[in-house]
């Protein structure tokens, strides 16, 4: 069964729209493209949201699971990848509310940064400045309140709208915009000690 | 200008660069900015901020699916399948007399789960109650009580998140009777 190249965010087309279909009477390899389609999205997300690299591989899988489960549901109102967003979202919430928040501070993953940046080219100075960013950006995020940083998370990194927003999360869209502020402002204040520094070094430099 | 006033313009100029500001917002945002250089320097930053943010974030390596990942979790989904609580809408006119039946049991076993709790621990009134109390087919086909339980109040969540109040409650009541045992 091919699928064809529906736009993430605009709603099922009709090729989705039969595989989902197809699933839902039972149809493994029509479930299995709609895996395929959207696991890369999926485990992006866990792990922008989701510290800790032992559990993206679970909670993926689980939200599959669960929309497979839940797949008589969805009504195609809202675009999958949406309700999908939805299912994971739920998932790493409880899995930070029974881990007690993402664990701040955590040891950087040994792989998070170093390959990408090396391969990114641009001087060393780049390279340090983009690795340095990255860990205070990553642990600026941990200390978020985690509504805060679902909301830069979705908003800057993921590029919904703010009404996919809303839907995702199920709050309005007063309450998402007041929150991507919020969150941005203080990752600002968080990063500012950082900017200064580096301002401090490169005046020195020179 | 640069007072308390800006706070309130601060959460503008972040729908502003979001290009989510319309309408009277919009003209009194714009009508301040011109005036006020702290809130024009906020709004370059912000700006600058929400380029940096994904631009580093690119060079960090994520984690991809390992290979196979979509035709492992398609199989245990369909394998799954046949221990589905929440039902498909084809069947959810089966699943409601299964429900009622389940409810029926749940009932007997909140009951009895009182009743043991009111009898001394070993007596032969207690072992009389557990030999003869039949948690039903739900129970039996779940493996033990506990995983029951369990399988519940995971139902219980999804039912909420999914939005189907009558199986939240139906499932909440299920995890919670025998909860507090």
């Amino acid at each position: 069964m091919s699928v064809t190249n529906d736009v993430p965010g605009s709603g099922a087309g009709d090729g989705e729209r039969q595989l989902v279909e197809a699933a839902r009477r039972g149809d493994e390899r029509a479930f299995e493209a709609l895996v395929l389609k959207y696991q890369d999205r999926i485990y992006r997300l866990i792990q922008r949201l989701v510290s800790g690299s032992d559990v993206i591989d679970d909670l993926a899988q689980e939200v599959f699971i669960r929309a497979y489960r839940s797949l008589g549901d969805f009504k195609g109102e809202s675009s999958l990848y949406t309700w999908l967003y939805k299912i994971a979202l739920n998932l790493c919430r409880n899995h930070y509310r029974t881990r007690g928040r993402r664990p701040a501070h955590e040891e950087l993953d040994e792989a998070d940064g170093a390959v990408g940046m090396e391969a990114a080219g641009g001087t060393p100075e780049d390279e340090v400045f983009r690795r340095e960013f990255w860990d205070h950006l990553r642990l600026g995020l941990d200390e978020l309140p985690a509504e805060q940083r679902e909301a830069v998370v979705f908003c800057d990194l993921e590029g919904m709208s703010y009404e996919e927003m809303a839907g995702v999360i199920g709050v309005p869209i007063g309450t998402v915009r007041s929150r991507i502020f919020r969150g941005r402002r203080a990752l600002q204040e968080r990063l500012a000690p950082f900017h200064a520094a580096r301002a401090g070094a490169q005046g020195r430099a020179t | 200008m640069n007072d308390a006033r800006c706070e309130e313009y601060h959460e503008l100029v972040s729908a502003f660069v979001d290009e989510r500001l319309d309408g009277p917002d919009l003209l009194r945002l714009e009508t301040h900015l011109e005036a006020c250089g702290g809130c024009r320097t906020f709004e370059r930053e912000l700006r600058h901020f929400k380029e940096l943010l994904p631009a580093v974030e690119a060079f960090r390596t994520l984690r991809r699916p390992p290979a196979g990942f979509a035709a492992l979790v398609a199989a245990r989904a369909v394998r799954e399948q046949g221990a589905l609580t929440v039902p498909f809408p084809a069947a959810r006119a089966r699943g409601r007399w299964v429900g009622m039946v389940a409810a029926a049991a749940a009932a007997a076993l909140f009951f009895a789960w009182s009743w043991q709790r009111l009898l001394p621990v070993g007596s032969p009134e207690q072992k009389f109650a557990a030999r003869s109390f039949s948690p039903g087919v739900e129970v039996a086909e779940a493996g033990s009580m506990d995983t029951w339980m369990r399988e519940h109040a995971m139902l219980a969540r999804e039912s909420t998140l999914l939005g189907h109040a009558e199986e939240a409650e139906f499932a909440s009541f299920n995890a919670g009777a025998v909860a507090g045992r």
